[in-house]
């Protein structure tokens, strides 16, 4: 009887301060993708890239993020694991990953005009064959900031 | 860049398809339902099962079941006090009333040092009382109320069957969560705690039906009986309410059926 109040608590506390950590995550993902708007402009699909102008400096710009669910989020995919269905829980960190990782690269990049041959891949951090295993969503984006004259 | 595509890009921000617009606390309260659900069908099932054996097992074969759980209860770890004596001789007067309680186990009864105020059998028939219990109670009707209604759970097989309902629920759940083998570990030891052994609410009343039925023989009434529920309505602070959380029906439910059943 202990332990199940003891894990209603935790659960209302860790959904309570998870959802306002997303809440204000989003936010600010929100507010710097409205200020990146214009430049650079990402480019995921060339990977020969012609141009007349002259180029002032190419160099390699990457973006990383690391993003863990809460005990919440990750108590009810575990509960969702015997059923199956989508894990919502998990979509939107995997979002904010993906999407912290390109601002991340974008804000790298700052004052080039073009970022070329962009590719996004997730990385394993832990061992996730161990028990205590974190639930995770570790995110890489990177490509070739190209800066005209 | 012109206007427009700012205008897609900017839609495209406000408007996120790649997250699931479900909310997560009614999915977490749907899921939790489902799985109450199937324990509570899985228990239904497992007692069902467990019942329709018990029922029709020999006496041998239950002799041989509960030898097998004498789990190391040595009664030289425990003394004989009056109190024990005392219970002892009611004993001595219950088993005789009821041929499912003849020419099995000795029934030995020992005192525990716990305050809280209960008495239990353990599967092979030793009875335990809490020394709570035999401070506050002192009524040899009330103390022979108690003693009954412990013996009726063993004259029920009631032992048998909450063992056989843990293993199958066990042995299920432990399929279900199989992915690290320490949970099938974990399992034979909650099955093996059997001091930890619940019975049903069901069972309960059987038991205080039983207990009833002896006290009637032996006094002609259940005013000791009465008395002690009412003394333990008196002690109890939680709200009728929470019985669904507890393996006992509430005093008052007890009272109720004593009061009017004979």
């Amino acid at each position: 009887m202990e332990d199940i109040i003891f894990l209603l608590i935790l659960l209302g506390i860790t959904y309570a301060t998870g959802s306002i950590i997303e809440k204000r995550h989003y936010e600010n993902i929100r507010k710097r993708e409205i200020a990146l708007i214009k430049k650079p402009i990402i480019n995921f699909g060339a990977k020969k890239w012609n141009t007349n102008r002259k180029i002032k400096k190419i160099e390699l710009v990457t973006g990383e993020c690391v993003i863990s669910g809460d005990y919440f989020k990750n108590f009810v995919a575990s509960l969702k694991n015997l059923f199956g269905g989508r894990l919502t829980t998990f979509e939107s960190i995997l979002d904010r990953g993906r999407r912290e990782a390109i601002l991340r690269m974008r804000e790298k990049a700052r004052g080039a005009n073009f970022i070329i041959n962009t590719r996004i891949e997730s990385i394993m951090i832990n061992d996730t064959y161990t028990k205590d295993s974190v639930p995770q969503c570790a995110i890489i984006a990177y490509g070739t900031a190209v800066t005209y004259e | 860049m012109n206007k427009d595509l700012e205008d897609k890009y900017l839609s495209v921000i406000e408007d996120n398809v790649n997250v699931g617009q479900s909310n997560a606390v009614a999915e977490f309260f749907i899921l939790i339902a489902g799985i109450v659900g199937i324990f509570i069908l899985l228990y239904i099932f497992a007692d069902k099962i467990g019942c329709f054996f018990i029922d029709r097992m020999s006496d041998k074969t239950q002799m041989r079941i509960e030898n097998a759980f004498s789990f190391g209860i040595s009664p030289k770890m425990f003394e004989k006090t009056d109190n024990t004596k005392k219970l002892e001789a009611i004993r001595d007067k219950i088993v005789p009333l009821d041929k499912n309680l003849q020419g099995k186990s000795k029934f030995p009864i020992y005192e525990i040092s716990e305050k809280q105020i209960n008495a239990f059998v353990t599967p092979n028939g030793t009875i335990f009382f809490t020394q709570g219990l035999l401070k506050e109670v002192k009524d040899e009707k009330a103390l022979t109320f108690v003693l009954a209604h412990e013996l009726g759970h063993y004259a029920h097989r009631d032992h048998l069957k909450s063992i056989s309902r843990e293993i199958i629920v066990g042995f299920i759940t432990s399929i279900f969560t199989s992915q690290n083998n320490n949970n099938i570990n974990g399992t034979i030891y909650g099955i093996s705690d059997l001091n930890g052994l619940t019975y049903s609410r069901k069972q309960e009343l059987e038991a205080d039906k039983f207990a009833n039925k002896v006290v009637y023989k032996l006094y002609g009434n259940n005013d000791g009986a009465i008395a002690f529920f009412q003394m333990l309505e008196k002690k109890e602070k939680f709200p009728e309410f929470l019985q669904y959380f507890s393996t006992h029906p509430s005093t008052q439910q007890r009272l109720k059926l004593i009061q009017n059943g004979r």
